[in-house]
C-alpha cells in the first residue's frame, strides 16, 4: 500500500462519490477523486448534481432536526450506554 | 407506499435529467413536506441511516455505532437510500410539472 494518490477510473469515482461529498474519505482517496474530476467532465457533472442533491436534502430537513442540546443527550445515551441497561 | 431500494439503478435520475437540468435545479421546487413524505416511504433501516446522516449530520462511524452495523453497510445503505429518495423526488417533480420527463 502506498499513500501517493493513484489514477482511478470513473466507476471507482462513482463508488466513492457520496463519501467524497460527505467528507468521509482519507486525504489521499479524496485527492484521487479530485484529480479525476478535474479531467473528466461527465464525472464532474454527476458530482455537481449529487452535491446539489445532498445539500438540498440537508437544507430541507433541517427543521426536523432535534435541538442541539437534546440531540447531544440522546446520542450520548445511545453511544455510551451503560452495558447493564438493556438497549430499547 | 413503500419503495424497493434494490430496484433503483445507480444515478438513474442524473441520466434522466443531465441534458435538461444538470444542476438539479428542479429540487428547489420540491416542498419540505414532500421530502419528508418521501423519506417515510423508505424501508426502516434505509430511512434510519439517511435520517442519521442527512438530518442529524452524524458521521458514517457514528451511524455504524448507533445502528450496530459495519461502516461498509452504512455506506451501502446510505447510497441506496439517497438514490431511492432521489428517484421518488424526481418522479414527484415530473408529476407536478416541475421538470419534463425525458423522451424514452
Amino acid at each position: 500500500m502506498t499513500d501517493e494518490p493513484q489514477a482511478i477510473d470513473c466507476l471507482e469515482v462513482l463508488d466513492r462519490l457520496y463519501g467524497y461529498i460527505d467528507g468521509e474519505l482519507t486525504d489521499v482517496r479524496a485527492e484521487e477523486v479530485r484529480r479525476h474530476l478535474v479531467s473528466c467532465a461527465p464525472c464532474l457533472q454527476v458530482s455537481d448534481f449529487e452535491t446539489a442533491y445532498v445539500r438540498f436534502l440537508e437544507a430541507r430537513t433541517q427543521a426536523q432536526r432535534a435541538p442541539e442540546s437534546l440531540r447531544k443527550r440522546v446520542l450520548e445515551r445511545i453511544l455510551f450506554e451503560d452495558e447493564s441497561q438493556p438497549a430499547s | 407506499m413503500h419503495v424497493d431500494v434494490n430496484e433503483i439503478e445507480p444515478y438513474t435520475v442524473f441520466r434522466n435529467v443531465h441534458d435538461t437540468d444538470p444542476e438539479g435545479r428542479f429540487f428547489a421546487n420540491i416542498v419540505d413536506d414532500e421530502v419528508l413524505r418521501a423519506i417515510d416511504t423508505l424501508p426502516d433501516e434505509f430511512r434510519e441511516t439517511l435520517v442519521l446522516s442527512d438530518v442529524e449530520g452524524l458521521s458514517y462511524a457514528e451511524i455504524a455505532d448507533v445502528t450496530e452495523v459495519p461502516v461498509g453497510t452504512v455506506k451501502s445503505r446510505l447510497f441506496r437510500a439517497r438514490q431511492a429518495l432521489q428517484k421518488q423526488l424526481h418522479d414527484y417533480a415530473v408529476e407536478m410539472g416541475y421538470i419534463k420527463e425525458r423522451d424514452a
